[in-house]
């Protein structure tokens, strides 16, 4: 009986949510987090974002497309450092990796904000269930352009995203007149 | 050939059906598209894996879903995930929420009243967490691994001061058990911004556990650890020390535990060494750190060396160095030895790898590994691995992965072997992956499997931004399965699988 309750409230909630999702475009609000890097500092998402978008992008160091994927991120990162663009790399080693983390981004020159995300906060607040994961977040703090997986080619969909992100923002003051 | 029928009027069956329904609607969502519902935002996550095996006649069929849905609204976030699994079996989920959960997050504060997972420190002390839709067992039904509390937890996180508190009752290792009650936290304090003091604290009690005469009598653990950290810029240091207190010695022994690290980054040189020593640390309720490689090449996860943490001192070292940015070159040693069954162990492995950046075309990767385990009864085990990349455009690629594996087995008829794996992949992105995979061996097989070639074919189809399906035909050998440091059994297939992960 209880399953078979819970389960007619699942998919009507499903249904609802389906059927919602048609009409509205607005973006899922993106909880603002803190968490620590590797240097032990404190990171908070609504901090960065003052700057411009940011991306974050959940990966490990035994995720062959995450290191795949990093290369390009970097020159994502350099291409439109000058907008503001932070990348957030949310690191999801297990303990035993961990110590390894700082040694690989440092000696590959990654120009990333990396989180190591120890008890999986950031995994569970942004529903991540694979690696690599993608969010670009805009600066009003909306989830505009989700990625899962690595194949080469794919970061032209993290570019497009952000063209589509910065036309926007430049537009906005035209409109404003 | 006896074939099981699905239990296909179950209501938990019904609910899969209409999460599919409903993420069908979601596919026709135009990307970044996503939806807001009154003042907060919904989410969903619903992963599907079901698989048809005509030659395995004691399932023949099975189906496995996850759905987590839950709702955001200011500062609260509350959710649920419902299980499905087809054939049942009584001991483990089946067809119900299997947690549920609701939390207040604010800035310096986090409080969460359900199912939650947690890590303290290293992990040498606890470390709840989850691996997400592995198979392990056909027979067993033990799907994924997972290890939540069911309680609560708060964390209060400031400036120079972090503290957690936990309390519940944990799922054991491949159980949907919950014996033991827990109760504890963790204080880190950071005096500067180079420094980092903590202590982590835990009590187990498990009521129930019957004795040898049949009474039940409740036991006492007591895990506490003391964790020391340095942070100097290019070089990091850590070391935590742990201990095991038991109110029922000898049965369940005291014991102790040491890991450290020390690790330098430098520009185009990276260093880790790190060091393991547990004495009477085995619990049914945590894994603490093992030290060994999670490798990338499948040949090399399936002969991995597992921890014994009653008796076991290890280390690892790995280094790092890009001459350019193109290239990255890995070196890496670790060793363990512990006592199984009053005999030493020995396990060693020693692998270098280069990374290579050839032009805007293509990347190359090539391992070469040496190790020897005498838990696994391995005297001798070399491996070599590559892997080529090949852009043949802005969106279309190539990926050849070859390995070539010869292990000198104390336990094996034959006593030498060889394994070898081939696979070619297509890809264009952002849509699609199709992908044929070859395996042979020359073990001696035993008579549960008598197959020595096994060969599948794989496609991945993105569907937007919402929807990942991965439908695979053919067989796999069953073996190790290495993810986040966690190994863990899978069984051999053959037949047919379709995975379906759908996110909003």
């Amino acid at each position: 009986m209880f399953s078979c309750t819970s389960g007619i409230i699942t998919a009507l909630l499903l249904c609802s949510i389906t059927c919602f999702a048609q009409d509205n475009s607005k973006a899922i609000s993106a909880v603002d987090f803190s968490a620590r890097d590797i240097n032990g500092k404190k990171v908070q998402l609504k901090k960065l974002l003052i700057d411009g978008p940011v991306l974050l992008d959940f990966w490990a160091l035994w995720c062959v497309p995450c290191l795949k994927e990093m290369p390009e991120l970097k020159k994502i990162a350099r291409k439109y450092q000058e907008s503001g663009l932070t990348i957030v790399a949310v690191n999801q080693d297990s303990p035993s990796d961990q110590s390894k983390v700082k040694p690989f981004v440092k000696q590959k020159r990654f120009n990333f904000v990396v989180i190591l995300d120890e008890d999986k906060d950031l995994w569970d607040q942004f529903n991540v269930n694979a690696l690599p994961t993608s969010i670009l977040i805009d600066q009003t703090g909306h989830v505009v352009y989700t990625h899962v997986g690595y194949k080469p080619g794919d970061q032209a969909g993290i570019i497009a995203a952000l063209e589509k992100l910065f036309s926007r923002k430049n537009e906005k003051p035209e409109n404003g007149d | 050939m006896a074939i099981k029928k699905l239990n296909f009027l179950s209501a938990g069956f019904k609910v899969q059906v209409a999460a599919l329904v409903a993420f069908a609607c979601l596919a026709r969502t135009p990307d970044a598209a996503f939806a807001q519902i009154g003042p907060g935002t919904p989410y969903l996550l619903n992963r599907w894996v079901s698989s048809v095996e005509p030659l395995f006649a004691e399932t023949d069929r099975e189906i496995n879903n996850w759905l987590d849905v839950g709702y955001k609204y200011s500062y609260w976030r509350a959710g649920l995930r419902m299980e499905f699994h087809d054939p049942r079996n009584p001991d483990v989920y089946n067809d119900k929420i299997t947690q549920r959960y609701v939390m207040f997050k604010k800035d310096w504060l986090r409080i969460r009243a359900g199912n939650f997972y947690e890590r303290l420190g290293r992990g040498l002390v606890f470390h709840a967490f989850e691996i997400q839709s592995q198979t392990l067992n056909r027979t067993d039904k033990n799907v994924a691994i997972d290890r939540n509390i069911d309680g609560g937890n708060i964390k209060l996180s400031f400036d120079n001061v972090d503290v957690t508190g936990i309390w519940g009752r944990p799922l054991k290792m491949f159980s949907s058990d919950r014996g033991y009650a827990l109760g504890g936290g963790e204080v880190r304090f950071r005096p500067f911004s180079a420094l980092l003091l903590g202590g982590t604290f835990l009590r187990f009690s498990d009521d129930f556990l019957p004795d040898v005469a049949g009474l039940e009598r409740k036991i006492d653990l007591e895990l506490s650890s003391l964790q020391v950290g340095l942070n100097l810029g290019s070089i990091d240091l850590y070391t935590e020390i742990s201990q095991k207190k038991s109110t029922d010695e000898p049965a369940i022994p005291n014991g102790n535990a040491v890991y450290a690290a020390a690790s330098y980054s430098g520009d185009s040189f990276g260093l880790s060494a790190e060091f393991k020593r547990y004495e009477e640390f085995n619990t049914d309720f945590n894994n603490p750190p093992a030290l060994v490689k999670t490798h990338s090449f499948a040949l090399l996860n399936r002969h991995t060396h597992s921890l014994n943490p009653k008796d076991e001192i290890g280390y690892q070292f790995e280094s790092y160095f890009s001459p350019n940015p193109g290239a990255t070159f890995t070196l890496h040693a670790s060793g363990a030895d512990n006592l199984e069954n009053d005999e030493r162990q020995r396990f060693r492995e020693y692998f270098f790898e280069s990374r290579n950046e050839w032009g805007e075309q293509a990347i190359s990767r090539v391992l070469i590994d040496y190790s020897k385990d005498r838990g696994l009864g391995d005297l001798n085990r070399w491996t070599l691995a590559s892997e080529v990349d090949y852009l043949l455009n802005d969106r279309n690629s190539l990926i050849f992965d070859a390995q070539l594996q010869n292990i000198d087995n104390e336990n094996n008829v034959d006593g030498k072997y060889w394994n070898m794996l081939g696979l070619l992949a297509f890809s264009r992105s952002p849509f699609m992956t199709l992908s044929a995979r070859y395996e042979h061996t020359t073990k001696t097989r035993s008579e549960k499997s008598t197959k020595s070639n096994w060969f599948s074919g794989t496609l991945n189809l993105k569907v937007g931004q919402h929807h990942d399906i991965i439908l695979t035909a053919g067989s796999r050998p069953g073996g190790l399965v290495c993810s986040g440091g966690i190994c863990f059994q899978v069984p051999e297939f053959e037949g047919v699988e379709l995975r379906w992960n759908a996110r909003l």
